[in-house]
């Protein structure tokens, strides 16, 4: 019976450090697909993960469905609530703030530099037409001293723009088609051939 | 059963488990953090354990005004000990400080700052007679 306790402790343990969830697990990344990563986006001084939420027009309003990260490819213009998570631990403890300009330069929503502790910086905008822009990370970084416009980090939005696949990605789809018709062929012309040159044959002369 | 054995199997457990294993840890730094070093050889480099991925490693050395001065050209290695490194400029004497980064297979991401200074190298020998 005095196992018993060690061995609730054992599976607590366990399951505390399996539990261990990646960040951006699960989450949209910038080409659309879904890996462990996420939306991250990196520029030589810093990592975040970023997140967009815009309502959708054709939701019913007593649904009650969690809203699906986006990542930098808005499907549609209007309010979308912009979350950003410092991956730095070190950043969390400085002063940071957020720019979305319009491809113009314009800047259409702003906040302030402040230090965000829990390593979650959120913006409310207001996309009003679809196009380009860009949300900009600056730090004031005391231990580099390096100018937050130096090593700000730009990250490219588009805002109701239909993503085309890329031609590389179709002539890859074309290609796998190919190598799927091949196979099939072969596999085909397997079964065809296989069985009757297995088969004893039967012609019937003396021995 | 030992009394001990109770509290020391589940730490055992937690401490070996793969999960506990997995994420990536710096193990050092060449030079050290705070270190002075009167012989910089040009490159500064850290190791990690860990399921350390190819993904977005990043090594960026800048004096005391924030002026970059490491080469752009980081590498990361992986192996038993995964190996972060990055050439710099000829580095006059002065402090430095440095923003590493890699990202494990799971997301997770290790960065730091790490200081070194420069120091003026010791006055060379003097002339024999």
């Amino acid at each position: 019976m005095k196992i018993l306790p060690a061995m609730i402790l054992a599976a607590t343990a366990l399951g505390q450090a399996q539990a261990s969830v990646p960040l951006g697990g699960n989450r949209k990344g910038a080409d659309g697909n879904y890996d462990l990563y996420g939306c991250m986006l990196t520029n030589d001084y810093y990592v975040v993960n970023f997140s967009a939420y815009q309502l959708d027009p054709n939701q019913a309003k007593d649904d009650k469905s969690i809203l699906q990260a986006e990542c930098v490819d808005l499907p549609r213009v209007g309010k979308t609530q912009i979350a950003v998570d410092l991956l730095d631990l070190d950043v969390r403890k400085k002063p940071v703030g957020l720019k979305i300009l319009r491809e113009d330069g314009q800047v259409i929503a702003e906040v302030p530099m402040a230090v965000v502790k829990q390593g979650v910086l959120t913006a409310s905008v207001d996309f009003k037409t679809a196009g380009k822009y860009q949300a900009v990370l600056s730090v004031e970084d005391s231990d580099l001293h390096t100018p937050p416009e130096t090593s700000a980090l730009h990250m490219p939005l588009t805002v109701a723009m239909a993503v085309a696949p890329s031609a590389a990605n179709a002539g890859s789809a074309k290609g796998l088609g190919v190598v799927f018709g091949v196979l099939g062929l072969c596999l085909a012309l397997a079964a065809y051939y296989i069985p009757r040159l297995l088969k004893p044959r039967t012609d019937g002369s003396p021995s | 059963m030992p009394k001990f054995l109770n509290l020391l199997v589940p730490i055992l457990l937690a401490l070996t488990s793969p999960a506990g294993l997995a994420e990536g840890v710096l193990l050092k730094s060449e030079p050290k953090n705070n270190a002075e070093v009167s012989n910089f050889d040009g490159t500064v480099k850290f190791w990690f354990s860990g399921n350390v991925g190819e993904r977005s490693p990043s090594v960026v050395v800048v004096d005391a005004h924030g002026k970059r001065v490491d080469n752009g050209d980081t590498r990361l290695v992986l192996g038993e000990r995964h190996r972060l490194a990055a050439t710099t400029q000829a580095l006059p004497p002065g402090p430095y400080a440095v923003r590493y980064r890699v990202i494990t297979e799971d997301g997770l991401v290790v960065s730091g700052i790490s200081k070194f200074t420069v120091v003026a190298a010791a006055a060379s020998t003097e002339a024999k007679p």
